[in-house]
């Protein structure tokens, strides 16, 4: 099995590095392959199970955009596989139609999605989210100067029990799409949400339990406990 | 405008009085009353003949606080915000302590520790003569995003105003950019060979070359993303510094610069380079080799950054390192990871989510590299707080074995856990908020040990 991490060194700037260390820790036979700036993504011409993008700057969004745009069919053709493939933060937003910043100014996108961002580096939302996908509790959190719209076309990830949706006024989030899955949530998703994890590793077929499941367990639930009693989301002072 | 500063200027001085009359001269809320009344106040309010403004991720506070102390012992009356107060509001405060009511100067010099993030706000309005920065790094996520965010800050700030001498780390490639085109740009450097360094990191501060993005190359790697360095395909290379420590030596506390010999200031590389930057503020400020060696023999960092006693031949120290701050609180892991003797920690680096003022996000301690505490000397890692179960599965994913583990959950209960047996140093690392805290734990875990091993 062989999982592609597209451009560690660019898009890590939030922790995102960790759901793949733990899945490198829960699969240890599986082959992983970083995809540096310079290369052409290997799930453009090999067989690849899983992909996974995480966030990045605004500076190196632009720079993403345009290197995945040569690739535009490609990716497109891997989501229409039934191919995993998973995008954290604002790696989300080079999918969609168009980002457009806080003077007015759009950059294109890669267009797969049938939706649009607005960003403002005036503005930084910072808050824990609670949703649910499936019978999955979903917990993370947020932090961003952008907010995603849909479509008519796009369907959602998760339905948000607490905190905000993909935009202030929608209670979905993210996106998923066959198994094409992204979501505004960064950092350690995959070890916040052992749940989860455990529904990539069947996709995959290479379930046999998790790395540390108890502790994952033990410490999601204490968080879940948390957010499911907390009223308001935005995350709190900090010195 | 100018009728509105009078009025800030005489609001804001009655208010400095009760304030004094009260015994709290360290409060923002003068500077802040002033601003409001007067939003451009810090434009208006006249400047001592000096004015030193001290930026970046981390060290500004110490770095401040050394340039402070060389120009008190330099004769110099100084107005300093070291109460921790960089933005907008704290400066006003500081420049309200610099001038009478008249609005005239009676102090010569104001250090102003300027908050990274808001300078775009601060540095064209006080136009400061020295501007130091000491890094851009990965911080605190909620206010600081990231290493680009940061960096364009400081980049506007400096768009606006440049007119002043910028002294800048050649050895951060983040923001040594900060001196491209600039007329009064001077770099420093740590030129002392440590070898490849093989360190691994989880999120280094930067990866890619910021004009080409393809790999760096690192002629001399100190720490993180701190060394000399050249981009593989482009351009892009570390500048040449002026002022250059090519030796230092930690257990004898002395260094070399610009092959003179002076005391060195610390046991560890990142305090080295914050004395590297004050030596280059010193020169650039027109001192001589001489005074700055004598001024460097008597200074120190400041009290609360670290401290140790010593009882019975065990060392007890109580560690600054900054929660939420990814580079600060890696740089002090890697630090110890280089520790000798058998050594327990004690991490009060906890953050009450469940409490109004709760802080942000666990992003950070996955960013942060945890793995460089699994050392076979570090005996026991003791976590206590609400963030228990995060710890107790961040420093097992850190290969850490369980049985060196103990997560608990209140920081109070922490020190029943300390054991006192075959122990060389106990290392409390603390963040900013909880330094009494650590002292008051560090008494207890020495009373134990005075206890236990009579």
């Amino acid at each position: 099995m062989k999982i592609e991490i597209l451009y560690p060194k660019l898009c890590n700037i939030f922790g995102d590095s960790a759901n793949y260390k733990y899945l490198e820790l829960n699969l240890p036979k599986t082959q992983f392959i970083y995809t540096d700036c310079n290369s052409t993504p290997l799930f453009i011409k090999e067989d690849i199970d899983m992909v996974y993008i995480g966030s990045m700057s605004e500076k190196s969004q632009a720079y993403t955009i345009k290197l995945l745009n040569e690739y535009k069919e490609a990716i497109t053709d891997y989501i229409e596989s039934g191919k995993i493939f998973l995008a954290t933060g604002n790696s989300l937003e080079i999918f969609g139609n168009y980002i457009e910043d806080e003077s007015g100014e759009k950059t294109d996108c890669l267009g797969i999605f049938d939706i649009y961002t607005k960003r403002n580096l005036k503005i930084h939302h910072n808050s824990w989210f609670l949703g649910k996908y499936e019978d999955i509790d979903i917990i993370g959190n947020r932090r961003q100067f952008s907010f995603s719209y849909y479509g008519e076309k796009t369907s959602p990830f998760f339905d948000v029990k607490g905190g905000v949706g993909f935009n202030k006024d929608t209670d979905k989030e993210g996106i998923a799409y066959k198994n094409f899955y992204a979501t505004y949530i960064l950092g350690p998703l995959l070890i916040m949400n052992p749940y989860l994890t455990k529904m990539f590793l069947k996709k995959l077929n290479v379930y046999d339990g998790l790395k540390f499941e108890k502790e994952a367990i033990e410490a999601y639930d204490k968080r879940l406990k948390f957010l499911q009693e907390k009223k308001d989301f935005t995350i709190g002072f900090h010195a | 405008m100018k009728l509105r500063f009078v009025a800030a200027l005489i609001a804001a001085k009655i208010l400095m009085l009760i304030y004094k009359i009260f015994n709290n001269e360290r409060d923002d809320i003068p500077g802040l009353l002033a601003c409001k009344i007067c939003p451009e106040f810090l434009r208006y309010v006249s400047k001592p003949d000096l004015v030193v403004g001290v930026t970046g991720t981390n060290g500004k506070t110490s770095v401040a606080s050394l340039i402070a102390d060389i120009l008190k012992l330099d004769g110099k009356s100084v107005g300093f915000n070291d109460w921790g107060a960089n933005t907008t509001s704290g400066h006003a405060r500081c420049l309200l302590g610099t001038v009478n009511i008249f609005n005239k100067p009676v102090k010569d010099a104001a250090v102003l520790e300027i908050d990274e993030v808001s300078s775009p706000e601060s540095i064209p309005k006080f136009k400061p003569d020295y501007l130091i920065v000491t890094n851009i790094c990965r911080d605190s996520i909620k206010r600081n995003a990231h290493c680009d965010y940061v960096y364009g800050n400081l980049d506007k700030a400096l768009n606006i105003y440049d007119d002043m001498t910028i002294i800048l780390n050649a050895d951060d490639p983040v923001s040594f950019r900060l001196g491209n085109n600039r007329k009064k740009a001077v770099y420093y450097s740590i030129k002392k060979q440590t070898g490849v360094n093989q360190n691994k990191y989880n999120a280094p501060d930067i990866s890619v070359c910021p004009e080409c993005f393809s790999d760096l190359v690192y002629e001399d790697h100190k720490y993180r993303s701190i060394g000399t360095v050249h981009c593989s395909k482009c351009d892009f290379r570390s500048p040449e510094a002026k002022y250059v420590m090519t030796d230092y030596d930690f257990a004898k506390q002395s260094c070399v610069i610009n092959s003179e010999y002076h005391r060195l200031l610390s046991d560890n590389i990142f305090n080295a380079y914050n004395m590297l930057s004050a030596y280059a503020f010193m020169k650039e400020y027109g001192l001589t080799e001489n005074k700055i060696g004598e001024y460097l023999k008597n200074i120190s960092l400041p009290p609360s950054r670290i401290s140790m006693l010593e009882q019975n031949g065990v060392q007890f120290y109580t560690y600054l390192t900054k929660g939420q701050n990814v580079s600060a609180a890696s740089a002090v892991f890697e630090y110890l990871s280089t520790v000798e003797g058998n050594i327990q920690l004690v991490l009060l680096l906890n953050e009450a989510y469940g409490k109004i003022n709760s802080s942000e996000t666990i992003t950070w301690l996955y960013e942060s590299d945890f793995e460089f505490l699994n050392q076979p000397n570090i005996k026991r890692i003791i976590v206590g707080g609400d963030l228990y179960l995060d710890y107790k599965l961040r420093l097992l994913i850190a290969g850490i074995p369980g049985d060196r583990i103990v997560c608990v959950k209140t920081e109070e209960e922490t020190a029943e856990h300390v054991f006192t047996k075959d122990i060389d140093k106990v290392f409390i690392l603390h963040d900013v908020i909880a330094v009494t805290k650590s002292k008051q734990l560090r008494s207890i875990i020495m009373k134990k040990f005075s206890e236990e091993t009579l």
